[in-house]
C-alpha cells in the first residue's frame, strides 16, 4: 500500500491538452448552454410564487406579487424567507449561511437551499392561488 | 524510515489541500449557483497525488481534507466535501490512468465534484428541482477544471522534484 507509482505508469511530464480536447469541451459547453436555454434561463420570465419546502415537504407558497416574511425552523436552525419586489431571499442562523448568498431569486426554476436546515425555496412559474399555507 | 517519509509527503499534500480549500472558502458565493458549487482548487493536490503516487494516497488526502472541513465548517460542509472529494479523486485517477490530458482530467474532476455536491444537496433537501442548476454547474466546471489543469501543469515539475526528494531513493520506496 502507498507504494509510489513506477516510472512506467507515472505520467512524468503530463500533457496539458491533446488534439481533440478542446472540441470535446466545446461540445460540453454547447450542450450546457442549450440545456440552460431550454430551461428558460435566458427568457427572463418573472416567477409567480416561491414554494417553501422542509425536507421536501411543502410548507408554504408565497406569491411574489405580495411582500411577505415567513419564519421557518428546522434541525435547530432558523430561517426567515423574505418576499419583496417580485424577489425572494432568506436570512438564516445556519452554520454556513450559503443560503443567504443564493438569493435573491426571481425566475422560475431558481432555488435557494439551506442544507443544514433542510429547507428549500423554489420559484415557480405557473400562476398560483394567493398565499396558500399548507 | 520509509513509512515516515511517506507520512511526511502525505502530510504536506494534505496541508496544501486544506490551505487551498480554506482559501476557496473565503471567495464569495457565486450567485445563481447552488451551495457547494466550488472551483475545487484542492483538486490540484489530489490530482497530483493520484497521478504521481496512486489512488490510495490521493483518496487519503481527500478524506483528511474533508475531516478538516467537517471540524471547521460543520457536518453539512463536511459531507459535501467528502462526497465531492472522494468521487472526483477516483474519476481523476481513472482519467490519468487512461492517459487523459490534464485539461480533460481537471474538467472531469471538477464536473464530478459539482455533480456529487448537487446530488447531496438534492438528497438533503428533497428538492429535485435543483437539477435546474446542472447546466450552469457544468459551464462552471469546464472553467474551473481548465484552471485546475493549467495550474497543475505549471506546478507539476517542482512538485514532482519535491515529492521525489521527500520519498527518498526510488529503490528504497
Ligand atoms: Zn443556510
Amino acid at each position: 500500500m502507498f507504494s509510489a507509482a513506477t516510472d512506467k505508469t507515472r505520467p512524468v511530464s503530463p500533457v496539458f491538452c491533446r488534439r481533440w480536447d478542446w472540441l470535446a469541451l466545446c461540445l460540453v459547453l454547447a450542450a450546457a448552454v442549450a440545456a440552460f436555454a431550454l430551461a428558460g434561463g435566458f427568457a427572463g420570465i418573472p416567477g409567480a410564487a416561491a414554494e417553501v419546502r422542509v425536507e421536501g415537504r411543502a410548507v408554504a407558497r408565497l406569491p411574489l406579487t405580495q411582500n411577505a416574511t415567513l419564519p421557518v425552523e428546522h434541525n435547530g436552525h432558523h430561517l426567515t424567507v423574505h418576499v419583496a419586489d417580485g424577489q425572494v431571499w432568506v436570512n438564516a442562523d445556519c452554520p454556513d449561511r450559503l443560503c443567504e448568498g443564493m438569493g435573491p431569486a426571481a425566475r422560475p426554476g431558481q432555488s435557494i437551499v439551506c442544507l443544514p436546515a433542510g429547507v428549500s425555496v423554489t420559484v415557480t412559474g405557473a400562476a398560483a392561488p394567493d398565499g396558500v399555507a399548507y | 524510515m520509509n513509512a515516515s517519509r511517506k507520512t511526511a509527503l502525505l502530510g504536506m499534500l494534505t496541508a496544501a489541500a486544506v490551505a487551498l480549500s480554506f482559501l476557496e472558502s473565503l471567495l464569495p458565493v457565486l450567485p445563481f449557483l447552488p451551495p457547494g458549487a466550488k472551483a475545487g482548487f484542492s483538486n490540484i493536490v489530489t490530482m497530483f497525488a493520484a497521478g504521481f503516487w496512486g489512488p490510495l494516497p490521493a483518496l487519503t488526502v481527500a478524506v483528511l481534507k474533508s475531516g478538516f472541513v467537517l471540524v471547521t465548517r460543520g457536518a453539512t460542509a463536511g459531507a459535501m466535501s467528502l462526497c465531492g472529494g472522494v468521487l472526483s479523486t477516483l474519476v481523476m485517477w481513472l482519467c490519468l490512468k487512461g492517459r487523459c490530458s490534464l485539461l480533460i482530467t481537471g474538467v472531469a474532476g471538477a464536473m464530478t465534484h459539482n455533480l456529487a455536491q448537487l446530488g447531496v444537496a438534492i438528497a438533503m433537501t428533497q428538492t429535485p428541482g435543483l437539477v435546474y442548476y446542472l447546466p450552469a454547474l457544468m459551464l462552471f466546471a469546464v472553467a474551473a477544471g481548465t484552471v485546475t489543469g493549467l495550474l497543475l501543469k505549471a506546478v507539476w515539475p517542482p512538485l514532482t522534484t519535491l515529492a521525489d526528494r521527500l520519498l527518498g531513493p526510488k529503490e528504497k520506496r
